[in-house]
């Protein structure tokens, strides 16, 4: 049944890629994508250079505190991948309606179906740790059985959390548009914030007890800090236990949550409904955007993925602020950063369109207003992250401030870099172009590079032209691409 | 006007639509009847712009649909087979992107959303979601959307899907009105009466081949049938397969 629903994702996906013209090409393209086995081999095999690299810091390592700050970070990864992906992908695949033929078949669990279809694009992911674990097991093998067990809790913990987040957040309908729609969206957000950041919380704790009881360190509780008990076996397999008895109950409830909500969304209605039409004309391209943020604030899942670069702003802002130490170069580093990451908005806002994009076509939307607006679109939550990171580093330093050109043209300059290449083929057809881990981590290249470029002048120069320097040489890189895109 | 030349759309091995060729005044209704899988909404997406044709030729209004599709867009309303419609939006919302993209002017839009909301009564919907309406509301918001730029050309593919009774009615009036000002009209159905009451001349698809051509009295003259139901059957070529079927069916029961 997996099998059969990946295919059919995929076979939906390739209908949209507008890269794919001509009937000899889309079979050929149909064929490729629906091939399970070749497309997790393929990411795979990327994810596993990757793994590789990291591993060889674990073979080197001396001390054993600092192999198990490795493992943590890196568990890291499987797990935020892991929840993204589940986040984003099970509100795409319902709003691709997969399960739609199902629902009439004496199905028990559906959601089951669900969570496979998303579990293969989990592998690569996994199979980034892969090497790590091979290098524990040369150093420690009990240790590394256990490192095993533990990337598979990451993994998981990603996706129940995910799933948990789409059950909760992403199945309610409301019925009707009220005229408290968008506070209750921003409420969702934070709702939303607050679950994904569970697991930050629990890490300041586990620093906290840590700090000021001392003994709690020896048994670091909680996932991924709780990695750090590989080199004890005993109190690792404990550990272990406990979270599997937490998280498995867990992940069979959200299956079932998730299935009931496919089956049956529950709809609530506004006491008093509005009749009149409320006009409200703008450009295309501001309408685009805004229809985009209209349709991603009421698919909350899918905004879990847009607010990607707060998950890797926050933490780092956290720690600083904690500290109470915001350098220049330390505000620097996390604006390119949020910057970068802009590039992983694009899988939401390219999903956003869904099976609507037969409607779409039906307008006179050009392409570059299509690509523009979902540049833009995929912008602003890293813009905002930006500005407040800022406004934040201000309180601590002033000269933070130099930085706002910055933070507000480099998640542009991304987006625009993004979705040039995306949309690098000719003609004017409007669809949504394929975009897989592959992609992504080609484009977090393609735009560090970029990056590279302009943050010459901050490296090399003095004084404060260089922050002025930094942004044009963005701006310009910006308007070459559009206009290569406008071509 | 609607002009199709020699039109070819192949799919892999299979030839959708073949060598097709017809031509819609302004001010005419014309109706696009055939089976299922006979090509009529391929042809239609040929001439909206959304597909490109792999032969021939297709102006509407003097624009070639496949050299300037967006152009094409501009001048046409279609209303699709399927109503994928952004369902996390609602009606009031989708007319203001339509309306924006299409760079409608204001108080148009907001004439023509009114006029249209109340002749489809769908008022009380305007603010809802419209993945919680039901497939004739959806039907209507996607019709709406097709008319809100007030297009020189409609395309319609089964645009009475979903429609209770009331509303076909008042649907068919405003094709009337359209074509009383000078609009040329395309109108894909399985509903045989209903394209006998409406349309000026039918086009016959069969197997991605215009079959046969005219007015629903010059196509019975054709076939030497008098409703046309069997003008259908009988130029189709599947009466005796279809009869054939209904005693098969008689003698199991």
């Amino acid at each position: 049944m997996v099998k059969i629903l990946y295919r059919e994702l995929h076979y939906q996906m390739a209908k949209e890629n507008p890269m794919v013209s001509g009937e000899k090409e889309f079979n050929k393209q149909i064929k490729k994508s629906m091939d399970m086995k070749r497309n997790v081999l393929q990411q795979s095999m990327i994810f596993l250079l990757f793994g590789t690299m990291t591993a060889g810091s674990i073979f080197v390592a001396e001390d054993e505190a600092m192999v198990v700050g490795v493992l943590t970070s890196l568990a890291l990864i499987p797990f935020v991948l892991s929840l993204y992906q589940t986040t984003i992908q099970a509100s795409f695949l319902t709003s691709l309606g997969i399960f739609e033929p199902l629902k009439p078949l004496p199905v028990e669990l559906g959601g089951k179906y669900m969570s496979g279809v998303i579990s293969v694009d989990l592998i690569p992911g996994f199979v980034l740790v892969i090497p790590a674990v091979v290098a524990m097991v040369f150093r420690a093998p009990l240790s590394g059985i256990l490192t095993l067990f533990w990337m598979i809790v990451a993994v998981l913990a990603g996706h129940v959390i995910g799933l948990g987040v789409f059950a909760l957040f992403g199945q309610k309908v409301m019925n009707y548009k009220g005229s408290l729609s968008f506070l209750k969206n921003v409420l969702k957000v934070i709702g939303l914030l607050l679950f994904m950041g569970l697991f930050f919380g629990v890490m300041y704790f586990q620093e906290y007890f840590a700090a000021y009881i001392g003994t709690v360190a020896d048994y670091p509780f909680v996932f991924p800090v709780s990695l750090a008990s590989v080199f004890e076996p005993l109190n690792s397999l404990i550990l272990l236990v406990f979270h599997l008895v937490i998280l498995l109950p867990l992940y069979f409830l959200s299956l079932r949550k998730v299935w009931s909500g496919i089956l049956e969304p529950a709809i609530t209605s506004p006491g008093k409904v509005e009749t009149d039409y409320k006009i409200s004309l703008r450009t295309p391209i501001v309408s685009m955007i805004l229809k985009d943020l209209k349709v991603i604030g009421r698919k909350t899942s899918m905004m879990a993925g847009l607010l990607f670069p707060l998950y890797i702003a926050l933490p780092q802002m956290f720690l600083r602020v904690r500290d109470g130490r915001i350098s220049m170069v330390d505000m620097t580093y996390l604006v390119f950063l949020v910057g970068i990451v802009t590039v992983a908005g694009a899988d939401a806002i390219l999903k956003v369109e869904g099976k609507s994009m037969s409607f779409l076509r039906t307008l006179p939307l050009s392409k570059v207003q299509f690509a523009l607006g979902k540049a833009l679109s995929m912008s602003i939550v890293p813009m905002f992250v930006g500005v407040g990171m800022v406004g934040l580093g201000v309180y601590f330093s002033v000269e933070v401030i130099y930085l706002l050109p910055l933070v507000l043209i480099l998640p542009i300059t991304a987006a625009v870099v993004t979705m040039s290449y995306l949309f690098r083929y000719k003609g004017e057809m409007i669809g949504v172009p394929e975009f897989d881990f592959k992609k992504m981590i080609l484009l977090f290249l393609i735009v560090g590079v970029v990056f590279g470029v302009v943050a010459l002048p901050i490296i090399f120069m003095g004084g404060l032209l260089k922050y002025i320097l930094s942004p044009l040489i963005a701006i310009f890189i910006t308007s070459i691409l559009y206009l290569r895109l406008k071509r | 006007m609607i002009e199709v030349k020699r039109l070819k759309k192949r799919f892999g091995s299979t030839l959708a639509v073949d060598d097709v060729t017809f031509k819609v005044e302004d001010g005419e209704i014309y109706g696009l009847l055939g089976p299922n899988g006979s090509g009529k909404s391929t042809t239609l997406k040929i001439l909206t712009g959304i597909l490109k044709p792999t032969f021939g030729e297709v102006h509407v209004d003097g624009i070639n649909s496949s050299k300037h599709p967006n152009r094409v867009k501009e001048v046409i309303g279609y209303v699709p087979e399927s109503v994928d419609l952004y369902e996390s939006l609602t009606p009031n919302d989708l007319f203001n992107m339509v309306g924006s993209i299409r760079g409608i002017e204001h108080a148009q839009l907001n004439s023509r959303v009114n006029y249209f909301v109340d002749a489809f009564n769908i008022g009380q919907y305007l603010h809802q979601y419209i993945g919680t309406m039901s497939f004739g509301n959806k039907q209507k918001v996607s019709i709406i959307s097709a008319l809100l730029h007030d297009p020189s050309v409609l395309i319609m593919d089964e645009g009475m899907n979903g429609l209770d009774p009331k509303m076909a009615k008042i649907l068919r009036e405003i094709l009337f009105q359209f074509k009383d000002e000078g609009k040329s009209i395309i109108f894909s159905t399985h509903v045989l009466p209903l394209a006998e009451m409406i349309c000026d001349r039918l086009g016959l698809i069969h197997e991605g081949k215009i079959i046969a051509e005219g007015t629903v009295e010059e196509l019975k003259d054709m076939s030497s049938q008098s409703n046309i139901e069997d003008v259908f059957l009988e130029l189709t070529k599947s009466k005796d397969e279809v009869l054939g079927v209904v005693e098969a069916l008689k003698n199991t029961r």
